[in-house]
């Protein structure tokens, strides 16, 4: 029995809320309600929003909660089904031949034997569907790949079934918990958008974001906590080419933390910058609004 | 909540009519019966007492994209409690989210940022840093109801703009002509090809069974030429009208031969119009561009237009993108975003095309405050109303990258 149906606190909303905030995930009610549904209907999630906002820490904290294997597919230009769904492993086919050759096996004989699954090279996709327990597939940056990837993944959102067409259709044992996520660099097919729940994910407020700081990093000042969340937020404000995530926040947070800083003035945030600021334009511009930041450190 | 308080009298008669009302917006929701059915699902997941579940269930399953995301909470307002509930005075319409951008987390720069801010908040457009959806206090949602009422999808304008039929043969040789003409190199994925420098091992071997496992008959793989995509921004202010038709012509026979084309439209707000510009099997099925609103006939304001493309749809600006603006650049605003937008573009896309119409004047000198600030970035500043004109306008051009 997995996790979803023995856990009561995962058939409601406010239930999952309390679970993923013990796992230090602080979800809104929106992202709460998506896990909802992913449980309860088993459909895909595709969520997109700016980089930074913890789309894909979402999918590693639900394998967490659910107590299940994450399996992740980090997409990319060019990727193909033989690095997401399967390959045959030719080396050994190869030697398989070379060592049958006067067996007297017929042909029809040799290709089934060297097709079969003893020869199969799962990958992610194909991994997440044959797995005894469902674990979390999470299919990472999506608008990376191109169309043709995307018209291939329809197969396996829809019916949860994968065609090889050696082996013939190989259906999933246990629906994954599938989560999609996108930066949106090119815009996804309506027909992938079908099969998905969708859910925007922004930046977070200025109190959620001094909760997950808290939350990840308990021992952290409060005032320091709040100081981070407010210069993220303004930095957030200004044009620039990376605006800091989430996970800039964090790190931000941990490095003053581990510097033992107990509060912001400029000196330490231009010691810090690199943290945060991983643009060189960026970094002129910033430099540029001192003024601003210093006044939010009075 | 009762389902006397709704329109219809079961649950399935509300859910039907109130996707029947969202495929008719300018979104274009996607909603089938499979939908329908999901939405029945979704509702059994959550609690059907709590109007915040209910409504995050439902914009789950009925929203694809960003755009219907935006909209959804006032649809679902004016469907569900538009009689019932009014408040008596607008209040916390513009929350904005605490301590993030601000209301219209637009992040126009500072010298901008005054004048931009506007009724409709400019939050609603950018998805980046907009106000977060008051949906984590239950008594709270009367703020996005009383929104509702004075939603620009309520009162979306009923003006229809039509594609030209006209030279629209000629315009899509155009446009095939104009897709071909661009070179970005070859892409980083590998596909089967007569030659290459690769192995294809699959098809190898299973040729090779045939010769007793050796492999005679080699397959090749190569990388493919890289596609490119194209990002037209079409200025449809007043001043624009006389050139407006064949330049969306333009776009829609573009977007009819290359899949890997998104279309904005602007005046005073920005559109994407991709999804209106379906390709259509005959070339008599042209579509018909309806609820436009302040992205046509008004002002200009191209500065911030083009900032708000950058920030809202930045993603589909790549290395392999054309982007081409169509504008007379008659805008008297401040140019600082405009600098700022034009530089971001350049930055990021393979090229960057001008189209201004006023180049065919006798006396036009682009001298005016806004083609100056433009004019070091684009790559291509040229004037196009001919199907042969559009065809050139990739030849020769090239990539940055």
């Amino acid at each position: 029995m997995s996790q979803a149906e023995v856990n009561p606190l995962l058939s409601s909303v406010e239930g999952i809320q309390a679970v993923l905030r013990e796992h230090s995930y602080i979800a809104d009610l929106p992202m709460a309600t998506a896990l909802r549904l992913v449980i309860a209907l088993r459909k895909p999630l595709l969520v997109e929003g700016p980089a930074g906002v913890g789309k894909t820490q979402v999918a590693k904290t639900l394998a967490e909660v659910l107590d299940t294997r994450l399996i992740r597919l980090q997409c990319y230009e060019g990727l193909d089904t033989a690095q997401a769904l399967y390959e045959w492993n030719y080396p050994k086919q190869m030697l398989h031949i070379r060592l049958t050759e006067n067996s007297g096996e017929s042909l029809a004989q040799r290709e089934a034997e060297i097709f079969s699954e003893a020869y199969l090279l799962r990958r992610p996709l194909l991994e997440a569907i044959l797995q005894d327990r469902p674990p979390v597939l999470l299919i990472d940056e999506i608008d990376r790949t191109d169309e043709a990837f995307e018209a291939f993944l329809l197969e396996l959102l829809a019916e949860f079934q994968v065609t090889i067409p050696e082996l013939g259709t190989l259906k999933a044992r246990h629906r994954p918990y599938v989560i999609l996520t996108s930066n949106r660099s090119r815009e996804l097919s309506d027909a992938l958008r079908r099969r998905c729940l969708y859910l925007w994910q922004n930046y977070p407020s200025l109190e959620k974001e001094v909760e997950i700081i808290r939350t990840r990093l308990p021992g952290i000042n409060e005032r320091l906590a709040q100081k981070i969340a407010a210069v993220v937020a303004h930095l957030r404000e200004l044009p620039l080419n990376k605006a800091p995530g989430v996970a800039e926040s964090l790190d931000w947070a941990e490095a003053l933390v581990s510097l033992h800083k107990e509060s912001l003035d400029m000196s330490i945030l231009e010691q810090t910058w690199g943290v945060i600021i991983k643009d060189k334009d960026d970094l002129s511009l910033v430099e540029s609004h001192k003024a601003r930041l210093a006044e939010l450190f009075a | 909540m009762s389902l006397s308080d709704f329109p219809h009298g079961s649950l399935l008669e509300n859910l039907v009519a109130f996707a029947e009302r969202l495929r008719n917006t300018a979104q274009r929701f996607n909603i089938g019966p499979q939908e329908i059915q999901d939405s029945l699902l979704a509702l059994e997941a959550v609690q059907l007492g709590n109007l915040q579940e209910v409504r995050q269930a439902l914009k789950l399953v009925m929203c694809g994209n960003l755009e219907q995301e935006r909209v959804f909470d006032d649809l679902f307002f004016q469907f569900f409690l538009s009689a019932r509930q009014r408040p008596a005075k607008p209040s916390n319409l513009h929350k904005a989210t605490p301590g993030g951008p601000a209301d219209d987390g637009e992040q126009i720069p500072a010298a901008q940022t005054a004048p931009s801010k506007n009724e409709e908040g400019l939050s609603d457009l950018t998805g980046m840093g907009r106000p977060q959806p008051p949906d984590d206090t239950q008594a709270d949602w009367a703020a996005p109801m009383l929104k509702a009422m004075f939603s620009r999808t309520a009162g979306a304008e009923a003006l229809e703009v039509e594609i030209p039929q006209e030279d629209l043969e000629a315009m899509l040789q155009a446009a095939t002509q104009m897709v071909n003409q661009v070179s970005l190199g070859r892409s980083r994925r590998w596909k089967l090809a007569i030659k290459g420098p690769r192995f294809h091992l699959r098809r190898t071997l299973r040729k090779a069974l045939h010769t007793g496992g050796d492999p005679v008959y080699p397959a090749w793989q190569h990388h493919p030429k890289r596609q490119p995509s194209f990002l037209f921004v079409l200025d449809g202010s007043r001043s624009m009208q006389e050139y407006a038709d064949r330049l969306l012509q333009f776009a829609y026979a573009l977007r009819m031969r290359c899949d890997r084309v998104e279309v904005f439209v602007f005046s005073t707000k920005l559109q994407r119009i991709t999804p209106q510009l379906e390709k259509t099997k005959s070339l008599s099925e042209r579509p018909r561009l309806s609820r436009l609103g302040q992205a046509w006939g008004g002002g200009t304001n191209i500065g911030e237009n083009l900032w708000r493309l950058v920030r809202q749809y930045g993603g589909l600006i790549r290395g392999d993108s054309v982007v081409i603006v169509a504008s007379d650049g008659l805008d008297t605003g401040a140019t600082e975003v405009l600098d700022l937008a034009l530089r971001k573009i350049y930055q990021r896309s393979a090229a960057l095309i001008w189209l201004n119409p006023l180049l065919n004047s006798k006396d036009y000198d682009p001298r005016a405050n806004c083609m100056k600030t433009a004019l070091p970035y684009i790559d291509r500043f040229c004037s196009a109303q001919k199907p042969e004109e559009f065809a050139r306008l990739t030849y020769r051009l090239r990539m940055r990258k």
